[in-house]
C-alpha cells in the first residue's frame, strides 16, 4: 500500500489568511514608537515656551510715523473705525497680528482711510490682566499700539504668567518715550482698573464671547459686528471697503 | 461578528472620525465657525499651544490617519487590517494623553475632541483588535 500522502495546501486567489504574527507585533511596536515621539515633540513644543524671550523682537517700522491717541491708531478723523477686542495672551490674536495687521496697517490706517481701536479683555491667561494694565496704562503716553505689538511679537504659553515686570520692563524699554517708571504706577491706578472694568462692559454689550473680536463702525455711526478669529487680510478688504464706499 | 459587519463598523468610525477631525481643522483656521458649549473650553483647547504638533494643527493628523484608516478598511486585506491595528494602537495612545492635557494641563475640555478622543478612537481600536486577533471569520476563509 503506498503511503498516504498528504495533500499540498493550494490557497485560492484572494482567499484570506490570519495576520503575519510577526509583521503585526513589528507594525505594533512602530505604532508605539510613533505615538511616543508625536507625545514627546506635544510636551516640548506645546508646554514651556519661554518665559523670558533671549531676544526681544517688534514689528520693525511699521507704526512708525503713525499717530496714536490713547488707544486709538490712526488718523483721529478716519470715518471708519475697525475696534479689535483683544487679550494680550491670545495666541490667536498673535496670529492675527503677525499675519493680517501689518496689511491693514499699510493698506487702510497709514494712509489715513481707518482707525483702529483697542478694547483690550482679560481672560485668556494668568498674564492676562498684567498685560491689559500695561497696555491701558501705555495708552496714557500714547503708546499703546507699540507695547502691544511687542506684546504679541514676543508673547509666552497663555498658560503661564509669563508677562513678569523684569519681561514687561524689557518690552517698555523698546519702545521710543515710554516712561516705564510712569507706566508701572499708571497699570496699578485706579483710573486703570476703572478703564478695564469699563471695556468688559462694553465687550458684554458687543457680545464678544472670545479674542480676536472685530467690530466695524462705519461713517453713519453704526457698529456692526465681523466675528471672532485671526481672518485672513482678504476678509478685511472685503468689509472695510465696503465701509468706506458708505 | 461576520467581517462584512466588522468592516462596516469600522468604516462607519472612520468616516464619524474624517468628519470630525475636519471640521476640527476648518474650525482651527476659521474660529469663527466653532460650534461649543458655553464656558470656551473649545476655544481655549483650540487657542492651546499644545493644539499645533510642528507647526500643524493635531486636527490635520487626525484627518489623514482617519483617510487612510478608512482607505485600508475598504481594501479589507490581511496586510491591511493589520496596518489599520497598528494605527488604531498609536492613535489610542496619543488619544489618552489628549484627554489628560485637556483634563490636567489646559484645564478646559473641548467636546468634539473628547468624543473623538473617548468614543471613536477607542471603537476603532477595539474593532479593529477583534479583527486582528479572530482572523477573517470562518464561512469567509
Amino acid at each position: 500500500m503506498p503511503p498516504k500522502q498528504r495533500p499540498n495546501r493550494v490557497e485560492l486567489p484572494g482567499a484570506k489568511r490570519r495576520p503575519d504574527r510577526r509583521l503585526l507585533l513589528g507594525l505594533l511596536g512602530a505604532a508605539a514608537v510613533v505615538a511616543v515621539i508625536a507625545i514627546v515633540l506635544s510636551v516640548a513644543t506645546g508646554g514651556h515656551k519661554t518665559a523670558v524671550p533671549t531676544t526681544i523682537v517688534g514689528s520693525g517700522t511699521l507704526l512708525d510715523g503713525i499717530p496714536e491717541h490713547g488707544l486709538v491708531l490712526g488718523n483721529p478723523q478716519a470715518k471708519v473705525t475697525l475696534t479689535e477686542y483683544i487679550d494680550t495672551s491670545c495666541p490667536i490674536c498673535r496670529d492675527y497680528v503677525l499675519a493680517t495687521f501689518p496689511a491693514i496697517v499699510k493698506q487702510y490706517v497709514r494712509p489715513g482711510k481707518v482707525k483702529v481701536e483697542a478694547r483690550v479683555l482679560a481672560f485668556v491667561g494668568p498674564s492676562s490682566a498684567r498685560g491689559r494694565e500695561l497696555v491701558l496704562a501705555a495708552a496714557r503716553q500714547d503708546n499703546a499700539w507699540k507695547l502691544t505689538e511687542l506684546d504679541y511679537h514676543n508673547q509666552g504659553d497663555e498658560q503661564t504668567a509669563w508677562l513678569t515686570d523684569v519681561v514687561a520692563r524689557a518690552f517698555a524699554a523698546k519702545v521710543p518715550g515710554l516712561n516705564i517708571d510712569t507706566l508701572f504706577t499708571d497699570a496699578k491706578s485706579a483710573g486703570v482698573q476703572a478703564e478695564a472694568a469699563a471695556m468688559d462692559a462694553e465687550a458684554q454689550t458687543d457680545g464678544v464671547t472670545g479674542t480676536p473680536t472685530f467690530v466695524l463702525t462705519t461713517p453713519d455711526g453704526k457698529r456692526h459686528g465681523l466675528g471672532v478669529g485671526a481672518y485672513p487680510f482678504s476678509a478685511f478688504v472685503t468689509a472695510l471697503d465696503r465701509a468706506l464706499k458708505g | 461578528m461576520s467581517d462584512r459587519t466588522l468592516r462596516l463598523a469600522v468604516v462607519t468610525v472612520a468616516v464619524a472620525g474624517t468628519a470630525v477631525s475636519a471640521y476640527l481643522t476648518y474650525v482651527h483656521y476659521n474660529p469663527a465657525a466653532l460650534v461649543c458649549t458655553r464656558g470656551g473650553g473649545c476655544e481655549t483647547v483650540q487657542h492651546s499651544h499644545y493644539a499645533t504638533l510642528l507647526g500643524i494643527p493635531v486636527a490635520v493628523y487626525g484627518t489623514v490617519v482617519w483617510v487612510a484608516v478608512l482607505g485600508l478598511a475598504l481594501i479589507d486585506s490581511e496586510l491591511a487590517w493589520t496596518l489599520v491595528a497598528a494605527i488604531s494602537a498609536a492613535a489610542l495612545a496619543f488619544a489618552a494623553y489628549l484627554i489628560l492635557l485637556q483634563l490636567t494641563v489646559i484645564h478646559a475640555v473641548c467636546w468634539w475632541c473628547m468624543a473623538h478622543d473617548t468614543v471613536l478612537v477607542p471603537a476603532l481600536a477595539v474593532l479593529t483588535g477583534l479583527r486582528v486577533l479572530r482572523g477573517p471569520s470562518s464561512s469567509e476563509r
